[in-house]
């Protein structure tokens, strides 16, 4: 069923009238003919000359044609010569219409020029009507023969992979496979017995198509039969796309067919611009990169390569095609470059390599080549494509990075063994001011007390009192020569961190100020479980040195409170000792923490000012600070902070 | 029985510290004789019977030695060490009487065998009194063990 619904549609729909072509220089003679062929279906065409009828031939197919032998310039003899010399595959069956005589000269002469019959005038309609009744019946066999051998041909077509039209010498549509439909949108329907050119050739081409087909039916000569082309193709939509197409023409009872195949490429071409695109894209960024750039042949052999590798070998392309490259190696390094290249090759791997090329000024520079293996749209290897990036300056600076390196390590070497020694020195003088400086004295303190012993009831009192100054500044020396040492020593001490419980420490540290001066009234208010991972020995410096300072600025006060404890801020443990003493002025609160700075006279408080110099020194080897606030009467708090254990053990890995 | 004939060896340079040192025995009424060694090497010469004091017994050993570590030529620890490296002194008590307060030296001291260490101070009270108790201890009551 199926099968036969396309039947219908692919043979020539429109079914066309028998016609008859009607041949007379005058005009009453057609409506004579009319008259006679009046109960037929047959469709009669007046032709007036020669040539007209010569024209109307050319334009259509006829079944018969009645031919008036008698005709003013060109007669019928004439005209259907012409007709069978110009027309090709002329089958139309000519009857000579003669009302001159019957002469076997004109009998002869007619079918010579391809009459197949006489009806001589006055016409018997009968006769004629029969005749013509027998051409037409064989007519129509004819026909229906062509057209199922077109059926054929189109049954196999209907199929095709590419769209397949077919077009008659009148450029009607005659043929229009499923995929014409498909490519062109318009459906058979739609698209048999329309001029073709008017469906799908674009305006501006149409001309050129007129013209084409003429010179063909004209010549039968088509350039274009036969050959593959390509021209752009209008859809019913009005868009156009690019087409591939190749035209036959065959030669059929009704003249000549041409039949196409038509593929749209519009995807090949898009690919193919997109690869035209991408290639020049390619060569205009390698051309631009800052790279050198390469590509070689599944022979090894370079292709190409970018306008950065000519401006620096300074060479031409064609220089360095094939195995050019190679002259600008240099000779120690061209060996192993050939061999890590061909290995990789072989294997298809990526390499790298560095080797050094001979610049367009002559010098040998260090480059650093890659290479990947290329593979074309079929994943077939095709060769490589590479870089290369002058190292020369980079290695260079390496170089010179590695030698400044061993200069400064050396230097470092040398600093280590001067801070060694200095610090070395430091201790030697250290011992010196300890064992040298206190011995003499030692002498002073010791023969004065001798001499107040010894002779002390022979001497007056002010020269007792002197002797007294004397022994005072001693050991006020003695002091500070003790607090001295032990600052420096706190910068000396190898320190290991421990956790420590400061409350502990405090408390202990409480007891023995107690004990020293067990008459003072004063209040410690200890924060329990104040704990810190720090030095034992240095921490104990801390807390001493700021009790005692706590302890001695409150002295003059009947009563006094002495406050430890810590707090947090920002994630910080904040650690102080708080006292209600003589406290100071907060402007001088900078100069607290300097060697021998003191803020009070020795006769006031005493003291060496080494105390919180030694405590910051402390304070800054645990990583942390140390501030204080006070105010003239009102007491001070000094607080401080130390570098927490967390801290450390992130520094540590 | 603790031998009364024995003598209070001091080893030290400085002709203050022995002036003040004698002056603060005789203070805690320390009457022993004293003989005085001004350098390393005569105190290893007085306590070895050699050079100075060749033919000097050495089996008689100081009652105690008082030992200054910063002394010329051979230093104070040199003698220490060779005085507890011959058996015939090695037993006899050494008090290190410096005015160093470096760690080094006490643990040096007591490394290579000090029995004490006491630290001159610059008070001469202070000084009197760590006499008292250096004489209470090393010479009344720490005696010297017998010779087996």
């Amino acid at each position: 069923m199926e099968l036969e619904t396309r039947r219908m549609n692919s043979v020539d729909a429109p079914i066309s009238p028998i016609r008859i072509l009607v041949v007379d220089d005058r005009p009453e003679n057609f409506l004579v003919m009319e008259a006679v062929f009046s109960g037929t279906d047959y469709e009669l065409v007046q032709a007036l000359s020669g040539p007209e009828a010569l024209e109307k031939v050319r334009g259509g197919d006829f079944a018969v044609i009645l031919m008036d032998a008698q005709m003013p310039k060109m007669d019928g003899f004439e005209t259907a010569r012409r007709i069978r010399n110009d027309i090709k595959n002329h089958k139309i069956p000519i009857i000579f219409i003669t009302a001159i005589d019957r002469e076997q000269h004109y009998v002869h002469r007619a079918y010579e020029v391809g009459a197949i019959d006489f009806i001589f005038k006055p016409l018997d309609a009968y006769v004629l009507q029969s005749k013509v009744a027998l051409l037409v019946e064989l007519y129509r066999k004819d026909r229906q023969l062509k057209q199922s051998e077109l059926r054929g041909r189109h049954d196999f077509l209907e199929n095709a992979l590419d769209a397949s039209v077919a077009i008659n010498e009148k450029q009607q549509v005659v043929f229009w496979n499923q995929q014409a439909e498909k490519i062109f949108g318009y459906t058979k329907a739609e698209a048999l017995g329309q001029i073709m050119a008017n469906l799908i050739v674009p305006r501006p081409l149409r001309e050129a198509h007129q013209q084409g087909m003429a010179h063909f039916l004209k010549t039968g000569q088509g350039p274009i039969l036969g050959r593959r082309i390509e021209v752009t193709a209008l859809r019913k939509n009005g868009s156009e796309f690019p087409i591939e197409l190749t035209i036959s023409a065959l030669a059929s009872e009704d003249g000549w067919l041409f039949y196409s195949f038509i593929r749209d490429i519009t995807n090949r071409r898009k690919k193919e611009n997109l690869i035209r695109e991408s290639e020049r894209r390619f060569r205009l960024m390698a051309d631009m990169a800052p790279v050198m750039i390469w590509v070689t042949g599944r022979d090894q052999h370079c292709t190409w390569c970018n306008q950065c590798w000519l401006d620096f070998t300074g060479r031409t392309l064609e220089q360095e095609k094939g195995t050019g490259w190679a002259d600008g190696v240099h000779p120690e390094d061209l060996e192993r470059c050939l061999e890590i290249y061909g290995k990789a090759f072989e294997e298809r791997r990526d390499f790298t390599l560095e080797y050094r090329l001979r610049r367009h000024d002559g010098q040998y520079r260090w480059l650093l080549a890659r290479g990947t293996p290329l593979y074309d749209e079929n994943d077939e290897f095709s060769g490589y494509v590479g870089s290369c990036v002058d190292l020369h300056d980079q290695k260079e600076a390496q170089e010179t990075l590695r030698r400044t390196h061993d200069e400064l390590e050396h230097l470092v070497q040398e600093r280590t063994i001067a801070l060694t020694s200095a610090n070395h020195e430091l201790e030697s003088f250290s011992y010196s001011v300890s064992h040298d400086l206190r011995t003499p004295l030692r002498a002073i303190a010791g023969f004065s007390q001798a001499l107040e012993e010894d002779y002390g009831k022979v001497l007056d009192q002010e020269a007792l009192h002197y002797l007294r100054r004397i022994r005072s500044g001693t050991e006020r020396m003695a002091n500070l020569i003790d607090d001295l040492l032990g600052l420096s020593r706190i910068s000396r001490t190898p320190m290991s961190r421990q956790e420590l419980d400061l409350s502990a420490m405090v408390k202990e540290v409480t007891e023995e100020l107690r004990a020293e001066q067990p008459g003072r009234a004063v209040t410690f208010v200890i924060q329990p479980d104040v704990r810190a991972f720090a030095d034992a020995g240095l921490c104990l410096v801390i807390l001493e040195n700021l009790l005692h300072n706590a302890w001695k600025y409150t002295s003059k006060h009947a009563e006094a409170r002495i406050e430890f404890g810590f707090f947090e801020q920002d994630g910080e443990k904040i650690y102080f000792v708080r006292d209600d003493g003589a406290g100071f002025a907060m402007e001088y609160a900078n100069r607290l923490f300097g060697a021998f700075q003191r803020l009070h006279t020795e006769e006031e408080f005493s003291g060496s000012g080494i105390g919180l110099a030694t405590v910051r020194r402390v304070v800054h080897r645990h990583g942390g600070r140390i501030w204080a606030e006070a105010a003239l009467e009102q007491g001070a708090t000094f607080y401080w902070t130390l570098e927490p254990k967390e801290k450390l053990d992130a520094a540590a890995e | 029985m603790p031998q009364r004939n024995k003598v209070i060896l001091l080893i030290e340079d400085n002709q203050d510290d022995v002036e003040l040192t004698l002056r603060a025995f005789k203070k805690n009424a320390i009457n022993d004789e004293v003989v005085i060694a001004r350098d390393g090497q005569e105190a290893v010469d007085y306590l070895f019977g050699e050079g100075a004091y060749e033919g000097r017994d050495p089996s008689q050993t100081p009652r105690v030695v008082l030992l200054d570590l910063k002394i010329p030529r051979l230093s104070g620890l040199e003698v220490l060490r060779r005085v507890r490296a011959d058996e015939r002194t090695r037993r006899t008590p050494v008090v290190i009487l410096t005015s160093s307060k470096e760690e080094s030296d006490l643990v040096q001291g007591y490394d290579l065998g000090a029995n004490s260490y006491v630290r001159k101070p610059v008070d001469f009270n202070v000084f009197v009194e760590a006499a008292r108790s250096l004489g209470r201890y090393w010479l009344l009551l720490n005696e010297t063990p017998k010779e087996t």
